[in-house]
């Protein structure tokens, strides 16, 4: 049984989180701060951490921070509120890809907390890959949320020979190039991504973002990585 | 006044030239007649002489042939004697029978007789000469009468001839001297005719042209403002009437002048008391940028601002356009206000210009108003912040009662029984609502604050439109109804925000299908309009009324009686979109002949 921990000072909002996962049959934890978090995160091991961005006291980015200072690379979802965009850079190289934009329905944490729990399973780290694109694809974003950029980027490029329109691995390129500060290279994935798929939101919140920072030296489009 | 004391103008015109007329009738008469005399007379005359010349001519050729005849005789040569005797013969009573039956002149009768006798003699002597055997005897009685006979009658013959000759001649002297006789007395006439003319057109010309003289002369001195002029009133036919008619508005115009006078007077006065009072800067300026007036407060502004008053460079820019007759500069946004530092507070201004135009809508000058924004502006930050922090306060909690209620609508965690579904089902569609305004109310006030700030891709308005088909799709079916897109081939590409330019199509969108009946048609339409894209989605819906329709862009505007649910800003953000973008947002309805809402888009470079 995966464990999850929810980090929110909201009571009711950990409340409803736990309830839908809960029903799907993780074991939920709850926290009520980033330093109750940070204590649990020491005394037990959780598969999942889901983290509100905005709390008092400790906010998401620095409960992050510190976790990962600890040695910890439980994966993380960030949750956000409307409008309200983390230091995606930040955020990013702290191995958190994964954003849910509160108000959300039950349908949308779920999907998400499969995606990366799936993400995550032993099975898949210990045995030989398979070949697909798929698999790479996942592959990458483990290694995004392990923050081993270099063999994100491998995955990446991989994935891309199978399937060399995928905007989504395209996407996650340009985000790995900007990571690196390459933010030529960025844009051109980012590009690629959207002649591909004309309606790709990230892609296009993505170029958005790097134009933004080109011209006014400053965004707040957060970074994304896409579904 | 009266007809009856009224000469008309027509009649004394008529009468003008009734005179002009008679002397050409009795002209003409003359003419025709005369020429009918001469002509008549000459014909006659010539006719019955020249048969008598004729007939005198035949008896002397007559006599010619019986006199050969009988010298033939004399000298014994008797072949054809008788043969051209008879023929002679007859050619002479030929002749002599016309004569007789042509007596035209006085002693021609006599001359006529006298031939016949004469003839009568002839012919007993030719007789005789004929029957005498011997040539003696012939000679004889030939030299002793008949040769004189002869003499006598071709004398006599002659007589007539010369006679009727000279009447011939005669008559055509008189025809001449009667045709120079006709000629004088025409040119005469002719020129008496011109002189009365001439007289009657002076009259007339005097008659009509003077008072119009007196008119004009008096009209020209009105325009230049001299209202005192009378027109002298000299007859009473039509100009004197209207000579009447004239002075009569001259009076009223005189009055009139007065009274608005006075008016104008009142207005200035006011004018100049309100622009004292005002509390911002007013000033005017000539056409050519001079400044003309300053009132109080803009005294004090250009005392404040210092020696150097000259104006931004944008805001002198749109002055320029203004008084080169472009439209008025009325921007209402704050981010047009201009900054300055007065009395170290920095004092926001929003500049207005309204060209002066003169009724042809020539610009004259153009007024500048500075309006002190400074209090509105930070209102409006405070407003605008508030809104924000207030919508993000309400989320929170609302994120909670929305996945609670999607939670509790799973049944999952225990089935709810039909009348649990129906609350829970409302309260979660009420919750939905809420999440939409309070997004709506951020995307506004971000679009407002200039916090969304535009990514402009080239996109073409094909694939704009086929992503507000497909993303609109479902919800259209839904309620039963129908999306048709119409777009014009060879569309130009534009450079847009298309997720922005996503959101105004499917508000516009949701707004039309709220306001159809199932079965209704959507109809999105996309076509160029020089060097712009006109985009427009056009339900069959009730319409909205004229009245509301200018409003119909405002934030939180409702149609009154609109029972459909929303907060009234799709349409406010849609406008902040398609502003933002350089275009127009524009709607156009009937009562119960639709809606159509339409922005256009520049083109891409």
């Amino acid at each position: 049984m995966k464990r999850i921990l929810i980090i929110d000072d909201e009571p009711n909002a950990r409340l409803n989180f736990r309830m839908a996962l809960e029903l799907e049959g993780y074991e939920v934890s709850e926290a009520p701060s980033g330093a109750a978090a940070c204590e649990a995160l020491l005394g037990e091991l959780f598969d999942l951490a889901i983290l509100d961005l905005r709390m008092p006291g400790m906010d998401g980015l620095t409960v992050l921070e510190q976790m990962r200072e600890e040695g910890m690379a439980t994966p993380v979802i960030i949750v956000t509120a409307y409008g309200s965009v983390p230091d995606a850079v930040r955020a990013m190289k702290l191995g958190a890809i994964d954003f849910l934009e509160k108000p959300l329905r039950p349908d949308d944490l779920r999907r998400l907390v499969a995606e990366v729990v799936e993400r995550h399973r032993a099975d898949y780290r210990e045995r030989t890959e398979r070949e697909d694109f798929a698999t790479h694809l996942r592959a990458a974003k483990r290694q995004v949320n392990l923050q081993n950029f270099t063999l994100a980027e491998k995955h990446l490029q991989r994935a891309l020979e199978f399937e060399p329109r995928s905007a989504d691995a395209l996407n996650l390129l340009g985000v790995l190039a900007e990571l690196g500060g390459d933010y030529r290279n960025a844009r051109k994935y980012y590009g690629r991504a959207i002649r591909v798929r004309h309606d790709h939101e990230a892609a296009q919140q993505n170029m958005r973002r790097l134009f933004e920072l080109n011209v006014f030296g400053a965004t707040e489009e957060p970074l994304n990585l896409g579904d | 006044m009266p007809m009856t004391k009224r000469t008309s103008m027509r009649r004394q015109f008529l009468l003008g030239i009734l005179p002009i007329l008679c002397l050409f009738a009795v002209m003409g008469f003359y003419a025709i007649s005369l020429f009918k005399e001469l002509g008549g007379k000459i014909d006659v005359i010539l006719k019955e002489n020249y048969r008598s010349v004729l007939a005198g001519e035949g008896m002397k050729e007559g006599l010619a042939r019986m006199d050969s005849a009988v010298v033939f005789t004399l000298v014994g040569e008797n072949a054809h004697r008788d043969e051209v005797f008879v023929q002679g013969k007859s050619v002479f009573e030929d002749g002599l029978k016309r004569e007789m039956n042509n007596i035209t002149l006085p002693g021609e009768r006599e001359l006529a007789d006298r031939t016949r006798d004469l003839y009568g003699r002839y012919l007993s002597e030719g007789q005789r000469f004929f029957s005498t055997p011997d040539e003696a005897g012939r000679s004889r009685l030939y030299f002793g009468s008949l040769l004189a006979l002869t003499n006598q009658i071709r004398d006599t013959v002659q007589e007539i001839i010369r006679i009727n000759q000279d009447n011939m001649v005669h008559a055509s002297r008189e025809a001449r001297s009667k045709s120079y006789e006709s000629t004088r007395y025409m040119f005469l006439t002719v020129g008496a005719g011109i002189i009365i003319s001439l007289l009657l057109a002076w009259r007339l010309q005097a008659i009509i042209l003077r008072p119009v003289r007196n008119l004009t002369v008096v009209t020209r001195e009105l325009g230049e403002g001299n209202l005192d002029q009378v027109v002298p009133v000299q007859s009473n036919d039509e100009l004197g009437e209207l000579a009447t008619a004239f002075n009569r508005l001259t009076g009223k115009l005189r009055v009139y002048r007065q009274v608005t006078t006075d008016e104008i007077l009142k207005a200035r006065q006011m004018t100049e008391i309100a622009f004292s009072a005002f509390p911002d800067p007013i000033l005017t300026l000539s056409d050519e940028g001079t400044v003309t007036f300053l009132n109080p407060a803009a005294h004090r502004f250009a005392a404040k601002v210092g020696a150097k008053p000259a104006l931004p460079e944008e805001l002198s820019a749109e002055l320029d356009a203004v008084l080169k007759g472009g439209p008025d500069y009325l921007p209402k946004s704050f981010e047009k206000a201009i900054p300055l530092r007065l009395d170290d507070q920095e004092i926001f201004f929003l500049p207005r210009v309204i060209g002066m135009r003169d009724e042809a809508g020539h610009i004259f000058g153009a007024a500048l108003l500075l309006q002190d924004v400074t209090r509105f502006r930070l209102l409006d930050q405070v407003k605008t912040n508030l809104v924000s922090t207030v919508s993000h306060e309400l989320k929170t909690p609302l994120t909670s009662v929305r996945m609670g209620l999607h939670l509790l609508l799973e049944e999952r965690i225990g089935p709810l029984n039909s009348k649990q579904l129906e609350l829970v089902l409302a309260a979660r569609e009420d919750a939905e609502r809420l999440l939409r305004m309070i997004n709506d109310l951020l995307d506004l006030t971000r679009l407002e604050a200039g916090q969304a700030r535009s990514y402009l891709e080239r996109i073409e308005a094909q694939a704009l439109v086929n992503a507000a088909v497909e993303e609109s799709e479902p919800l259209v079916s839904a309620r039963g109804q129908r999306l048709v897109a119409q777009v014009a081939p060879e569309i130009p590409a534009l450079a847009v925000d298309a997720r922005q330019i996503r959101h105004v199509f499917s508000n516009l969108i949701s707004n039309a299908v709220k306001h159809s009946r199932p079965g209704d048609v959507i109809t999105l339409k996309a076509e160029p309009v020089d060097h712009r894209v006109r985009f427009a989605v056009i339900d069959q819906g009730a319409g909205i009324p004229v009245e509301y329709q200018p409003r119909i862009f405002e934030r939180f505007f409702r149609v009154p009686g609109d029972e459909q649910n929303g907060v009234g800003l799709g349409l406010a953000i849609a406008k902040e979109i398609v502003t933002a973008h350089g275009g127009s947002i524009t709607v156009r309805s009937a009562p119960h002949q639709g809606t159509e809402f339409s922005f256009e888009l520049p083109q891409a470079a």
